[in-house]
């Protein structure tokens, strides 16, 4: 369609977007085009509808329907333009499309931002050849385990070698003192053979298991880097589904495939050598199938590789759920839903059987035919060779030791064969895991970024943010914290009370505008000093399966005891600590699930303060306990939070009226700012939110009184 | 700003050895101490991390929860004051040390454990693998009465018990 809009000779296509709703509002296309001077808008057939040149606009927005959105444009002089319809399947590609326009300075950034976190597609190494890389510091053992294997290769030549001097020289020569001397030479090349076969195994093995500890430490270490963004592009089952299944899988390419492939490549070359010696005529009638086999293998190779990352990808569904449902499992039976979890998880595993028997009609397609060719070989050889002997052109001791061989050079075959299906499966396990090592998180240290001793001064200007790009949760919010004030965030549910949090922490980056702690620019603070000196406490904390005191010391590894118990007294937590039977060392369960909610977060209070932020952020820290406790908790923690730049976010607006400053959100802008008296005074979004929360607690106690 | 730990400082006081005089409470499992002569009565010894530093010891008023003063190491106590706290402390916490197992079986509901422990042999159930957690090198089982048990090593056990673990670690 592009090649009929009539672009200037300076003019370059930058991004073209695809509608679904075409011109006259009927399903159809109609595309939208940037080019580094105009957005177009063309119907299906290439004709202009709409075009504005960059320099004229001033914004661009969505506007959401029922069903379908539109861009609009306002223009400088004023005008507002909607130019494209789009169904609510293509919001995601539109608010890029939007994102690109709205500044075009910024065209190359997000394009960049976009490309970051994708998985690169091509490599410079082969997936295999990257996963070998991780054997260099075993190399020693590596070696030993191949060279023991192929030195086990050239052993097992000997016994037909010698099974032809039995039949022809011994045997049938009547040498009956000869038949001792070979037959030990048999059994001691059987013996040996074992021993290197042993030797093999455990070298082998050593390595592919150091290798897979490596491999999933590596992984773990790497994804660690991301922030907890990465969550939006991967579920968590998916992340675990690579550092446990794809790293099996690799631990087998290495403790068997590896070998099992150099083994049958040289046992092929030297056993080929061996009958060509032989009987040249034999050999090329046995030699006759390799050229089909190989065909074969490489359709295989070719049709297989999708195949098994289509069945990965079902796995890794059914991992995800499970990850997702089973945590939740008090929810599912609180809402009684254990049927439609069940019926989740049969769609789930009714794709991996579909996946699994699709990869096994694709093994049938080939394998049976491959093994009835290799059969045929044989049965020829059989005929030839008999008919030789018949015709007293060979002897019989040459005919067995050649079957013999025959034996031995489709047996590598039929390993290579078989090992093409394993291989492929470790080969797109590697290869998914190269995909994942190679990404680089979108956030990270600037190369300048420098560590910063905060005081605790705070600024927030013209920060706009969205989690998907163009949707703003956070519009132009402007505010300062000064060092040891002490401020509340409040304002309705979706207000982005949390966000600013999450800003502040550089889990993501603002769209547009600045963060800025003690003055610096968050984006040029290195990452571990600003999250090091800024604790949270978040509404539903996370506790890890280990003991209270583990738990409180995540927050400060090197705590001595008095910090572990001082800690645990300001959350109001040492007194319900001390009644449990192991006191501090009580297991807390997966996810604290041994523990109440109040328990719970009260622990997460102690771990954070133990950390001695320079800035405390306690969003929703305290939803979970009484108003008893909570006050308690208040206590406790103005001697900690004295002096120290402290946010704290509630929907409960009894917890913050003491504070400094309140700053009200609402749809992501903030629309008041002052003292709870201030405010109260103001009558505005604080005082009608004030007035309902103190209405319903005027109505509960007139209900229980 | 207080940091934590200028509040552990105010908070936890940690006395010498040589500063605590200890001694029974009349004929409960209470102690009286003495600290620099101040007298506390009703005061409980509390092991705060019984498995992971079992011989360190926070002193608590029974009648006000006061924590007042904390021991690090009791092994430090002079002798008389030692054996005094830990024969109170042995009855608070009785957590017996598995030095050999005998055989785990499962029974389909529970796993049936037949070991020797330091207080002599004993057989108990546990759920499964819930029940056992580790704590650096220590385990920790717990069975289904809510006795607790405490395999000190796990490396230092026998071949045939660390065979029989396997079975619930």
């Amino acid at each position: 369609m592009d090649t009929d809009v009539k672009l200037s000779s300076d003019e370059s296509i930058i991004a073209k977007f695809e509608s679904d709703i075409a011109v006259d509002g009927r399903y159809g296309v109609s595309y939208l085009i940037i080019t580094n001077k105009r957005c177009i808008v063309c119907d299906d057939k290439g004709g202009i509808v709409h075009s504005a040149d960059l320099s004229d606009i001033s914004s661009v927005s969505i506007v959401d329907y029922v069903g379908n959105s539109e861009v609009k444009l306002t223009l400088k002089d004023g005008r507002v333009i909607p130019i494209i319809r789009f169904t609510r399947s293509l919001r995601k590609e539109f608010n890029e499309a939007v994102s690109l326009l709205e500044n075009a300075s910024s065209i190359k950034a997000v394009i960049n931002e976009r490309g970051e976190e994708r998985e690169r597609v091509k490599f410079k190494m082969g997936p295999l050849l990257f996963v070998l890389r991780f054997t260099l510091p075993y190399k020693l053992a590596l070696i030993l385990g191949l060279a023991s294997g192929i030195a086990g290769i050239f052993l097992g030549l000997l016994p037909p070698y010698y099974l032809r001097i039995l039949i022809d020289d011994v045997i049938l020569a009547q040498r009956r003192e000869q038949l001792i001397v070979i037959i030990t030479i048999i059994v001691v090349t059987q013996a040996l053979s074992s021993i290197l076969g042993a030797l093999r195994s455990y070298a082998l093995s050593y390595v592919s298991l150091k290798v897979m500890h490596s491999i999933r430490v590596n992984l773990f270490r790497h994804i660690m880097r991301f922030q907890p963004n990465i969550l939006d592009t991967y579920e968590s089952g998916r992340l675990i589904s690579r550092i446990t299944d794809d790293a099996s899988r690799v631990n087998w390419f290495l403790s068997w495939g590896l070998e099992q492939l150099l083994r049958s490549v040289i046992s092929l070359a030297s056993v080929a050598t061996m009958i060509f010696t032989l009987d040249t005529r034999l050999a090329i009638i046995a030699s006759a199938p390799l050229p089909l086999l190989i065909f074969g293998v490489s359709m295989f190779s070719r049709k297989a590789r999708w195949v098994y990352h289509y069945e990965w990808r079902r796995s890794t569904d059914v991992s995800a759920l499970l990850v997702d449902v089973i945590p939740g499992f008090p929810v599912v039976k609180a809402y009684c839903m254990e049927g439609y979890e069940e019926d989740r998880l049969k769609i789930r595993l009714n794709e991996v059987v579909k996946a699994g028997l699709r990869s096994t009609i694709l093994n049938l397609k080939f394998f049976p035919m491959l093994s009835f060719i290799i059969s045929s070989a044989t049965a020829i050889i059989w005929w030839v060779g008999g008919l030789e002997v018949l015709g007293g052109r060979i002897t019989l001791g040459v005919l067995s030791a050649f079957i013999s061989y025959v034996s031995q050079f489709y047996g590598p075959i039929q390993t290579l064969i078989s090992i093409v299906e394993p291989m492929k499966r470790a080969s797109t396990a590697a290869e998914r895991i190269q995909s994942l090592m190679s990404m680089d998180p979108s956030i990270k240290d600037a190369p300048d970024s420098i560590d910063l001793d905060i005081k605790g001064w705070i600024i927030f200007e013209n920060v706009w943010f969205g989690y998907t790009p163009y949707t703003y949760v956070l519009k132009n919010v402007n505010f300062e914290v000064k060092p040891g004030e002490k401020i509340g965030i409040v304002g309705p549910t979706g207000s982005g009370k949390t966000t600013i949090t999450k800003l502040l922490l550089r889990f993501y980056d603002v769209n547009k505008g600045r963060v800025l702690v003690d003055g610096v620019d968050i984006r040029k603070i290195k990452i571990e000093s600003l999250r090091r000196q800024i604790g949270i406490v978040s509404q539903d904390p996370r506790l890890f399966n280990d003991s209270i005191v583990n738990n409180i010391r995540y927050g400060k590894p090197d705590a001595t005891p008095e910090e572990v118990m001082a800690a645990a007294k300001i959350a109001l937590a040492h007194d319900f600590i001390l009644e449990k039977p192991l006191r501090y060392d009580s297991p807390c369960g997966e996810g604290g699930s041994m523990l109440s909610g109040g328990e719970r977060q009260r622990i997460a209070i102690a771990r954070t303060v133990i950390s001695d932020p320079k800035i405390l952020i306690l969003d929703e820290a305290t939803s979970s306990v009484d108003t008893i406790t909570e006050d308690g908790i208040k206590k406790a923690l103005d001697n900690i939070t004295r002096g120290r730049t402290t946010i704290i976010i509630a929907h409960r607006l009894s917890t913050v009226k003491d504070v400094d400053r309140l700053i009200v959100l609402d749809k992501g802008e903030i629309v008041e700012v002052g003292t709870h008296q201030e405010l109260l005074e103001r009558n505005g979004l604080y005082a009608k939110l004030w007035n309902t929360q103190f209405q319903e607690k005027l109505t509960e106690a007139q209900v229980s009184g | 700003m207080t940091s934590i730990k200028d509040y552990a400082r105010t908070s936890f006081r940690i006395v010498e050895p040589d500063e605590i005089e200890i001694e029974y409470d009349g004929d409960s499992d209470l102690l009286t101490i003495y600290i620099d002569g101040k007298p506390y009565r009703g005061v409980e010894p509390i092991k705060p991390f019984p498995l992971s530093n079992p011989y360190y010891v926070l002193f608590r008023s029974t009648s006000t929860h006061e924590d007042i003063c904390v021991v690090n190491d009791i092994r430090r106590l002079k002798r008389e004051k030692r054996i005094l706290l830990e024969r109170i402390l042995d009855k608070r916490y009785f957590i017996p040390s598995i030095i050999d197992v005998y055989d785990i079986t499962y029974t389909g509901e529970y796993y049936v454990c037949k070991v020797k422990t330091d207080r002599g042999d004993r057989t108990f159930k546990i759920m499964g693998r819930r029940n056992v957690y580790r704590i650096d090198d220590k385990i920790v089982i717990i069975d289904v009465d809510e006795n607790i048990y405490l395999i000190e090593s796990y490396e230092k056990m026998g071949r045939k018990a660390k065979e029989e673990l396997m079975k619930i670690v």
